[in-house]
């Protein structure tokens, strides 16, 4: 756990620092794991954690007060895998629902995959729907209006965005940091952690940069 | 390398001699008289003989791995003994401390030249600085490592090593007397320590009579045997419960104040030790100490799963009552008052505390029982029809009659199915939970390694190609351990550890042996039960209920509906995945 240690040296004098295991689903090559890359890739190095591998990822952003680290489980999307993704998004208290709006079909997952999450996850569980390859716009399937209308009508976060243009990418995971409750009783360990020193003269700068956009 | 220093004074006469031996690493400055008197003819010797001597005189471990089974017996011999003689000691302390400075220094006779160079050194630290209450125990810890050389020696030979003592001391007195004078001025300059390692005439050996030269030794200590995580507590480890017992109660059976003594003293010493193995030692020394409530837990839980208490109970029960042991346990230490002496002192830092606490209970508690707790599992596994399950699938799937869909990254070759099964035999190795999370997370490494250097791909893998090259893994190992080791992990690391990175490919790896092993023939779709029970991991493995009561299942059911699912499936998976 580097970046924890390191991230509270360079963090904010009053952040609170939370933590929160967000899980990834979606059909097999929509692009789950690119999402994330792209959104560690695009942030600062010292908020992020060193991982053996893209399966699991560490990254933490800055939001006014409060640094939200999210762990980040990749599942695999494969239907005959479908049966171990419970072990994955137990506890989790995000999920990011990736799909590939030039298939039609991985929508249609995506659908069973948000239903099964609001039957069988966390009650609390912060669900964002990503329609992703928006870079292949042209051969586009899926609607923007009729993806935006499910999310609303189930209460999810939408955006559509693009791993390879970064389109939306960290936008989304904001989107997401916002949602996620900061009280201290959802995260007693590591709120209380938190030290408060080392200020470091440098509030400002990692604040707008990983905030920014 | 061999560095002589000499200084001489005006008259030529040489005050201090300073010799440095690359060979035990020990600095040792030498009385110039008891050079004048004796030469330093038997320094060349004593150098000569010492590369023989120096894997046996550095590390203290060299000694104490060899013929470990035959030395503990003589060990407990000799501590005994020497525990008796240091209470006869600490009676008369007052007077001995008196006569054995006047009694010791340079001698004539030369029997042990190097035991009397010692000698000669701790006449120079007067033993007043150390307070009168730390005497008894200063001498005891010497007396310990002595008895480390001693255990070669058996009781002749220690019986004529403390008359040979006794002779020097009578004809060296007057001599001593005269030269008192000059001596004291070269107090602050005499540090003598070498190692006391062979039984042989000319090696160095210490007195079990001298009273102190710890002030002037306590930097070249080799580690004491509190301070030493290879000593006597690791020898101890392997020899039965009642052998335990009664050496523990020599070494503690001085009293409060001569323990307390020894922590004050250990606590001064640990300037070349770090905290967090200081306070690991320490518990493990706690763990040892039946007279208190965390070590007779200890010793009481060790002898009764060497009794087969282990017995009658289900894997998960039998390894959720362990894991709440080592929490009970945790909780106990964070509590005491020591523990938090120690930190303040060594200032470790609070959030680690209960992490080297965690790793010192693994030592103390898992490893003794890992083996029984490992036979305890396979004889369950074995006979729920979970292992033979799971090996016949893998055999199935191995010999194409069952077709996994060939994963699309590369495979590893055969010298990274050496690595990775050489890293999954480590893991089964290991009984720290930690450990083996860490084997476990090189082993995946080495998957992403191989996946990427027989890829073109530019972007890194994420779980969709990682899972199934996993699962083709995996086929080709031991998965009776592999299986029993992933269960091992999921219940007794503590929950915290089960978060992160570690906790991300175990619930991989879990899954992995899952799939394998709930593999269907026909439909090739995991069973309904399977699905369920996977469903139930987590909630199943945060259970530390020793006995999940119908009651506490209702609760449960109120607060979150789906529950309702996991009493009525865990049974009935229970009974199908045996049936299978």
């Amino acid at each position: 756990m580097a970046s924890r240690g390191s991230s509270r040296a360079n963090g904010l004098a009053q952040t609170k620092i939370c933590q929160f295991k967000l899980v990834l689903l979606g059909d097999m090559a929509v692009g789950k794991s690119s999402l994330v890359l792209r959104f560690v890739k695009g942030q600062f190095d010292e908020y992020q954690e060193t991982t053996i591998g893209a399966a699991f990822l560490a990254q933490s952003v800055c939001l006014d007060d409060t640094t939200v680290k999210f762990e980040i489980w990749d599942t695999a999307g494969q239907e005959r895998y479908h049966s171990l993704a419970p072990m994955y998004y137990r506890g989790a208290q995000a999920a990011i629902v990736v799909f590939d709006i030039t298939k039609p079909e991985t929508f249609e997952r995506a659908k069973a995959w948000v239903k099964e999450l609001q039957r069988q996850a966390s009650p609390n569980i912060v669900i964002a729907l990503a329609g992703n390859k928006f870079d292949l716009s042209e051969k586009r399937m899926v609607e923007f209006e009729e993806a935006q209308a499910y999310a609303e009508d189930t209460g999810l976060l939408f955006m559509e965005t693009s791993a390879k243009t970064a389109l939306n990418v960290n936008e989304l995971f904001l989107a997401i940091a916002k949602k996620m409750p900061k009280s201290d009783a959802q995260n007693p360990t590591h709120a209380a952690r938190h030290r408060g020193v080392n200020v470091q003269g440098s509030d400002q700068q990692p604040q707008s940069r990983c905030c920014g956009n | 390398m061999k560095l002589d220093l000499s200084t001489k004074n005006k008259n030529g006469q040489s005050v201090c001699s300073i010799r440095v031996t690359s060979e035990n690493g020990a600095l040792c400055i030498i009385n110039p008289l008891f050079l004048h008197e004796h030469g330093d003819k038997w320094l060349t010797q004593q150098s000569q003989t010492q590369v023989e001597m120096k894997r046996r005189s550095v590390p203290w471990s060299y000694d104490l791995n060899t013929d470990i089974s035959r030395q503990t017996e003589d060990f407990v011999n000799n501590c005994h003994e020497i525990i008796e003689e240091q209470q006869e000691n600490t009676g008369r302390m007052g007077q001995s401390k008196e006569s054995d400075r006047n009694t010791q220094g340079p001698t004539e006779e030369t029997p042990e030249p190097n035991k009397e160079t010692l000698e000669v050194g701790s006449t120079k630290d007067p033993p007043e600085e150390q307070g009168s209450k730390e005497v008894p125990n200063i001498s005891k810890m010497r007396k310990q490592r002595i008895s480390r050389g001693h255990m070669r020696l058996g009781s002749k030979r220690l019986q004529e090593h403390k008359q040979l003592e006794e002779e020097s001391k009578n004809e060296t007195k007057t001599l001593r007397q005269n030269q008192d004078e000059k001596r004291t001025s070269l107090f602050q300059h005499r540090v003598s320590w070498i190692e006391s390692v062979q039984p042989s005439e000319n090696n160095l050996e210490k007195s079990s009579s001298e009273t102190s030269l710890i002030s002037s030794d306590s930097f070249l200590l080799p580690p004491l045997p509190e301070l030493d995580s290879v000593s006597i507590s690791s020898m101890e480890e392997d020899v039965d419960c009642h052998a335990l017992n009664s050496k523990r109660k020599h070494s503690h059976g001085l009293g409060d104040i001569v323990r307390h003594s020894i922590l004050a003293v250990s606590t001064v010493l640990t300037g070349l030790m770090s905290p967090e193995k200081y306070l690991a030692n320490r518990i493990q020394q706690l763990a040892e100490d039946p007279t208190t409530y965390f070590g007779s837990t200890v010793q009481t839980f060790i002898c009764n799963t060497h009794k087969g208490g282990l017995h009658n109970q289900s894997s998960t029960e039998m390894l959720q009552n362990i894991r709440q042991l080592l929490t009970n346990l945790r909780n106990h230490l964070l509590e005491k008052n020591e523990i938090w002496e120690i930190m303040e002192h060594q200032e470790i830092e609070e959030s680690k505390t209960a992490s080297i606490i965690e790793t010192s209970l693994y030592k103390c508690i898992l490893k003794p029982v890992r083996n029984a707790i490992h036979t305890q599992l396979l004889d369950i596994h074995t006979k729920d029809g979970s292992l033979p399950k799971l090996l016949m699938n893998q055999e199935k799937l191995l010999t194409g009659d069952l077709i996994e869909q060939k994963p699309r990254a590369g495979l590893p070759g055969p010298s990274t199915m050496e690595k990775i099964k050489e890293k999954l035999l480590l893991m089964h190795m290991s009984y720290s939970p930690k450990k083996m999370t860490t084997h476990l997370l090189k082993v995946c490494k080495l998957l992403y390694e191989s996946m990427e250097s027989s890829s073109d791909k530019k972007e890194a893998f994420g779980a969709d190609d990682f899972l199934p090259v996993l699962i083709h893994v995996l086929m080709g190992c031991d998965l009776t351990s592999v299986q029993l080791d992933v269960e091992y992990m999921m219940e007794l690391a503590d929950p915290s550890q089960l978060q992160g990175e570690g906790g991300y490919y175990l619930t991989t790896m879990f899954g992995a042996l899952y799939h394998i092993s709930s593999f269907n023939t026909i439909s090739r779709q995991l069973s309904l039960e399977a699905q369920n029970s996977i469903r139930q991991w987590q909630r199943r493995r945060t259970i530390h209920h020793r006995h999940p009561m119908q009651k506490e299942i209702q609760r449960a059911n109120k607060e979150v509906p789906e529950t309702r699912t996991l009493t009525v499936f865990r049974s009935e998976s229970a009974e199908d995945f045996s049936n299978v």
